[in-house]
């Protein structure tokens, strides 16, 4: 055996236990979810922290005042960051409508959110990004998964605002396949995220761990982690949607998850004692460390095995047909010949490919899946937008993971 | 405290051992495949050779121009299909691949069965007028511009068809002593080196171009790739 033999094994047995596990848990929980119908709806607190959104805050909050919600038991606090546009003059403008607008130095998200939570006194708080916006169901849809006292989240379905280029198109089939994991990841308990754009949380149970952590670059995976830690249980709405604004260029999707990534990183090494413990269930057991592996290992095989067997070949290929002046007719011609046909047989590893294609078919399953819980309509041209996302996306993201940990371990200590 | 469901965990084991294996029992079926695919083509061809040299030997009791066409007319049927499948063998040998001993004694088979046939090719070439080139191509596995060089052949091969033939062999590989000999005898230190109608020695790389000036002198009947070319 290779060691890319042995890489190539170790990864498909990984990837695939993850996809039979969490398939499995589908069939076997993930319909138990329950809902709680509300004699009384239950007041709520939207804090918008904000530095520098001016283009988008106007209409953050107003699709906030928009909910449909019982307007007494709503309160809405923007929380202006120390901006330096007009973020601040522009909240300012919906204090008539009742918006509480707070303000603060530049301090960071988990400050501003903290400085919020203190003027918060309803039962319910939720966190919402001044670059997202909900539609009027959004909050009712969620506040039903609040069925006892120890359910201290529910996390919305994320989806990408308006995407207009095929960078923002692939981030929106993410989402869509993000939510359906995390789905499944509610149903085994086990959510390691609360997303910035509108998570709901219980606020006695914010309040009692101490609020955010102002050290964390990802304050939102921080608390989930936290939650999970003191076994919380965090849920997941598939009704309530919230838009986010998604980057429009490599270069933001890059500054974007390198936050994320290296934040993930941290958050994993700062509760490292949770991985493999059986005290935190299906969170211990399974989710801290496929994440660990996920976050530290697979990029790396995903970018040493994109270099070696799809960028290597292609360069050395091309280097070949530069001296024959990429003149490819005569190969093209003697391809033709039967012998030739029968030979090309010999060139492919139809172990290998059996599993590309299995791995293919449960990813196309999982997308139909994804849409359908999701509320979106199956289009035919799913299936090139699953390869297109299977083959250059996915590898897209393991190197920004990459370049983040690179970036990371060289200015040890700056994380931003 | 929460519980863990170890059943889940175990099914998934389970699921996912059965699917690990269907890989690997895919990939040896076919590996399998190939293999006897591969002997077939040797059965066929160590009978198509046999009978290619007694057809030889009894044709030599002939006028000369009698022999001849039919000699040429068999060789080059012959290579159209000896020659990809060993360019695909070595190919393996690129990818690491191995099949153990089985591979190894058919890659033996095709390497002997080169060397009868650049023999015959030679003595057509000589006795017959054949207004063909050959070419021994030495290659070893450490050098790294021969891959290149090999692709150029193939090119080139594939443009002049049955009017160039070329014979590669891997002198890194010491199984078979008929490749060592051979190598010695044309005094093989370099690679790659050519050995051009089985005397005209071309120690080094050569580009496209390079090669063609060297093989279109031979031809006294010039294939249109040719025109313009000078030496």
């Amino acid at each position: 055996m290779l060691w890319s033999d042995v890489i190539f094994w170790t990864v498909y047995v990984f990837l695939i236990y993850c996809a039979v596990f969490l398939l499995l848990t589908l069939l076997l929980e993930g319909d138990k979810i329950e809902k709680k119908r509300w004699k009384e709806l239950p007041s709520v607190s939207v804090i918008i922290p904000a530095y520098n959104e001016e283009k988008t805050i106007a209409k953050t909050i107003e699709s906030v005042l928009k909910l449909d919600y019982p307007k007494d038991k709503l309160k809405v606090i923007v929380v202006n960051d120390g901006s330096t546009d007009r973020t601040l003059e522009i909240a300012k403008k919906y204090e008539e409508a009742g918006v509480l607008v707070l303000s603060q130095e530049n301090k960071g998200k988990a400050a501003a959110l903290n400085h919020g939570l203190k003027h918060v006194d309803t039962e319910f708080v939720a966190c919402l990004d001044a670059d997202s916006f909900v539609r009027k169901d959004t909050l009712k849809k969620m506040i039903v998964y609040f069925t006892n006292d120890m359910v201290s989240a529910v996390c919305p379905l994320m989806k990408v605002n308006n995407p207009k280029n095929l960078l923002q198109k692939l981030q929106w089939l993410e989402y869509i396949l993000y939510a359906f994991l995390k789905k499944i990841y509610a149903a085994m308990n086990s959510v390691h995220v609360t997303p910035g754009p509108f998570s709901i949380y219980r606020t006695s149970v914010v309040k009692k761990l101490g609020g955010f952590d102002e050290s964390s670059i990802v304050e939102d995976q921080e608390i989930a982690w936290r939650m999970q830690r003191h076994h919380y249980i965090i849920r997941q709405s598939m009704e309530g949607e919230v838009l986010t604004n998604a980057p429009a260029t490599l270069r933001q999707l890059y500054k974007q998850r390198r936050r994320w990534y290296v934040g993930s990183l941290q958050t994993i090494w700062k509760y490292r004692d949770m991985i493999f413990n059986r005290k935190y269930g299906d969170f211990g057991m399974f989710q801290t460390p496929t994440l660990l592996i996920g976050a530290a290992i697979l990029p790396f095989v995903t970018v040493s095995i994109t270099l070696r067997f799809l960028i290597y070949p292609v360069l050395k290929s091309t280097l070949r047909w530069y001296q024959v002046g990429f003149n490819i007719f005569p190969s093209l011609h003697s391809l033709w010949n039967r012998t030739e046909m029968m030979s090309v047989l010999f060139a492919y590893d139809y172990g290998k490919i059996f599993i590309i294609l299995l791995l293919l078919i449960i990813n196309m399953y999982w997308m139909y899946k994804a849409y359908k819980e999701t509320g979106e309509k199956l289009e035919i041209y799913f299936i090139p937008a699953l390869v297109l996302f299977f083959f250059a996306y996915y590898i897209l993201l393991s190197f920004i993971w990459v370049f983040s940990i690179l970036s990371m371990v060289k200015k040890k200590g700056r994380w931003w | 405290m929460r519980k863990v469901e170890k059943d889940r965990y175990i099914a998934a084991g389970v699921i996912t051992i059965f699917i690990f294996l269907m890989g690997m029992l895919v990939g040896l079926i076919t590996d399998i495949q190939k293999v006897n695919y591969a002997e077939s083509i040797v059965q066929k061809q160590d009978v198509e050779f046999e009978s290619l040299q007694l057809q030889y030997l009894y044709l030599q009791y002939l006028p000369k121009n009698e022999v001849c066409p039919v000699i040429t007319k068999i060789l080059e049927n012959n290579l159209k299909t000896l020659q990809p499948i060993l360019e695909k063998l070595i190919e393996y040998e690129e990818n690491n691949k191995r099949y153990g001993e089985e591979y190894e004694f058919l890659k033996r088979k095709y390497i002997l069965a080169n060397i009868r046939y650049f023999i015959l090719a030679e003595k057509s070439r000589k006795e017959c007028d054949a207004d063909i080139v050959t070419v021994l191509y030495f290659y070893n596995k450490n050098c790294e511009v021969c891959p290149t060089q090999g692709f150029i052949l193939s090119h080139l091969k594939s443009i002049l068809r049955d009017r160039l033939l070329v014979f590669p062999f891997d002198v890194s590989y010491t199984q078979e002593p008929m490749v060592g000999v051979l190598a010695t005898q044309y005094n093989v230190s370099v690679f790659p080196t050519l050995i051009i109608n089985g005397h005209e020695r071309v120690v080094g790389f050569r580009t496209e171009k390079e090669l063609l000036e060297i093989i279109c002198p031979l031809y006294r009947n010039k294939p249109p790739i040719c025109e313009g070319v000078e030496r």
